[in-house]
């Protein structure tokens, strides 16, 4: 793979961030007829109107608005929250580090048991376990995300009480550290919930495409060549997985978008105080700065992700490097 | 999902469409119908769909009681928070309405939402596929950008951004489905029409100086047929999925709840810790009615790829 290839995959990269952000500023602007109406809420105070005004400078042209908005996105500037009166920033950080440490662990695992599950079914077609078992996924792929959370409650929650239900701590809780929030029992206790839904929920699509790339591998001649060598059937699964896996390295960055829809309906179930409760929260209290930034970070989280998934799959597979 | 079989099997569907092109059309719909009846996971999601869209057309006969009428109980008190018995299938809301009625009318915003974004999702997605993939060059590169640039939006925080600023109806949550998921439909249907391309039989359409919009209606169009089928179950079940979400974030249209708004409802009224009965059914049909087009889709697709028949069909 050449090195201009990632260039210019990186340029389209950019380019693709820059339209989803003007779309969004037009959005934000121009759908409603008059957009000082909607932005400039009447009940607000004064001086939260007059920091409305300068953080949108609708007074401006158009253009010079987009310039000003533009710039203020290199820098990481959303300015300031209408709704906790800080720069969005500072909000929006303990919300993302409270998303990630919910869903990085949740899609891991959900890949990590999607490729060890799917590969099995696959290599076992046809066996009592892999008819029956297909059934799981296949309806799992139909059930919507936050349902499944709220049937954990009830069922976990409520009925067993082994779990509690929302938040990330106990009620009354105030952090000392950064690290005292995440490093003891009881945040282990919240998280377990929503992150074994989210898991089951994310495994089930990639278990399915692991399953059927397995089913095609099975088939193909180095197989052979490799059994004849005489190595151990386990070997032969572990060549015969390595090459199943490329369609679940590219279906990884699809993944990461449905990981990302999925956190807002999941942190809204369990009451976690993510990125995805703050952005409904935002929408619902009106507070555009905030709702924009973490718009922001998702399509910059989603596009990245295209891009490092594109990059190793020209890396995984020879045969397609030569575009 | 195995979808692009470049030297696949058209079986009847693939001969390029000549006289009479209308009456072999037809045969091969009953043909496709066929297919499905003769996939078992694909007959039984016929039937449930069939089922959604006779509750959906005949609901307001069907319910026993209306879904928003307060119920009361013999002693003249509210009904509040029934668990299910003969008389409430599904049990009573903690506000005291009728939990089966509820559900049942749930039925008619998916089957909506459901068909109506899709025939539009797809609409779109097969067009830009065709002349994307048929034209090639710049119009493709611009088309293809543009899927590119549809798949890097996060579409559940931009749905509920735009409905938010749209306003909460029904049709702007049909648009907005549709605004952005064509993106799938027109991928995976560009690079079968790209191999389409390279057949004689096109080229031989082309040599006798047939234009481009009748190659791509006339000839390209039938073959892609299936494959379009196909993304219209899948696009089904993603519109239903998608307003369910909005709605259970409470970005639904309140004049015709769904399902969705149905879990909003009971999650805010605690009902996940007082009445399991109100949660259950709503989230139930949506699992069913999105299963179920989603078996109806992969019969298509095994009509399109008889290597994906797997159910011994």
């Amino acid at each position: 793979m050449s090195r201009e290839y990632i260039l210019r995959r990186f340029i389209r990269m950019i380019f693709t961030l820059w339209v989803i952000m003007t779309i969004i500023f037009f959005m934000f602007r121009l759908i409603p007829a008059d957009p000082a109406s909607l932005l400039i809420d009447s009940s607000l105070t004064a001086e939260g109107q007059q920091q409305l005004r300068e953080f949108w400078g609708i007074d401006k042209p158009v253009f010079t608005q987009y310039l000003t908005y533009m710039g203020n996105l290199l820098k990481l500037d959303f300015g300031r929250s209408f709704f906790y009166r800080v720069p969005v920033m500072e909000v929006l950080g303990p919300f993302l580090r409270n998303s990630l440490v919910l869903m990085v662990p949740a899609v891991v695992l959900a890949i990590v048991a999607a490729i060890g599950i799917g590969s099995y079914m696959g290599w076992k077609r046809g066996s009592i376990i892999e008819r029956w078992g297909i059934m799981i996924p296949l309806v799992l792929h139909g059930v919507p995300l936050y349902w499944l959370g709220l049937v954990a409650l009830i069922i976990f929650s409520f009925w067993l009480r082994w779990f509690p239900s929302s938040g990330m701590r106990e009620l009354g809780y105030t952090a000392e550290t950064v690290w005292d929030i995440y490093f003891n029992i009881d945040f282990l206790r919240h998280l377990i919930l929503p992150m074994m839904t989210a898991a089951i929920y994310l495994a089930a699509s990639p278990i399915m495409l692991m399953r059927s790339s397995m089913i095609e591998v099975q088939n193909e001649e180095f197989l052979d060549v490799i059994r004849a060598k005489g190595v151990p059937e386990r070997v032969v699964v572990r060549h015969a997985m390595r090459n199943a896996l490329l369609p679940v390295v590219t279906y990884l960055a699809f993944l990461a978008t449905i990981a990302v829809a999925g956190s807002v309906l999941l942190e809204t179930v369990f009451s976690w105080p993510g990125i995805g409760r703050a952005l409904v929260e935002a929408v619902n209290s009106r507070d555009y700065p905030l709702a924009q930034a973490a718009f922001f970070m998702w399509s910059a989280s989603v596009v990245i992700m295209y891009f490092i998934v594109d990059i190793l799959y020209h890396k995984l597979d020879p045969r397609i490097s030569l575009k | 999902m195995n979808t692009t079989n470049p030297e696949g099997n058209y079986g009847e569907a693939g001969r390029p469409a000549r006289k009479g092109v209308h009456a072999s059309r037809r045969s091969w719909l009953v043909m496709q119908f066929r297919e499905i009846l003769r996939d078992g996971p694909g007959t039984i999601g016929l039937i449930i769909l069939l089922v959604f869209f006779f509750i959906a057309a005949f609901g307001d006969s069907l319910t026993p009681y209306g879904p928003n009428d307060l119920q009361y109980l013999e002693d003249g008190s509210l009904a509040r928070g029934e668990p299910p018995s003969a008389r409430y299938w599904f049990g009573t809301t903690t506000a005291g309405r009728d939990v089966f009625s509820q559900t049942l009318s749930g039925a008619r915003v998916a089957v909506v939402v459901g068909f109506l974004s899709a025939i539009v999702t797809v609409f779109i997605g097969s067009n830009v596929a065709l002349w994307a993939g048929y034209s090639g060059g710049k119009l493709d590169e611009f088309l293809m950008g543009l899927v590119d640039i549809t798949y890097g939006i996060p579409f559940l925080p931009f749905a509920i951004v735009l409905v938010s600023l749209l306003g909460t109806s029904i049709w702007n949550v049909i648009l907005i489905i549709s605004l952005l998921f064509w993106r799938s439909t027109a991928r995976v249907i560009r690079a079968q029409v790209l191999s389409l391309k390279q057949r004689p039989f096109i080229w031989s359409a082309r040599a006798a100086g047939a234009k481009p919009a009748y190659i791509i209606y006339r000839h390209i169009l039938p073959n892609v047929l299936p494959l379009i089928l196909l993304y219209t179950a899948l696009a089904v079940s993603t519109g239903v999925l998608t307003e369910a979400g909005l709605s259970f974030l409470g970005f639904g249209d309140p004049r015709f709840p769904s399902w969705g708004t149905m879990l909003n409802d009971a999650f805010r009224a605690g009902a996940a810790r007082r009445a399991w009965w109100w949660i259950v059914p709503p989230g139930a049909c949506i699992a069913l009615f999105v299963t179920a087009s989603y078996m109806v889709g992969r019969a298509f697709e095994a009509s399109t790829d008889p290597r994906l028949r797997e159910y011994g069909g």
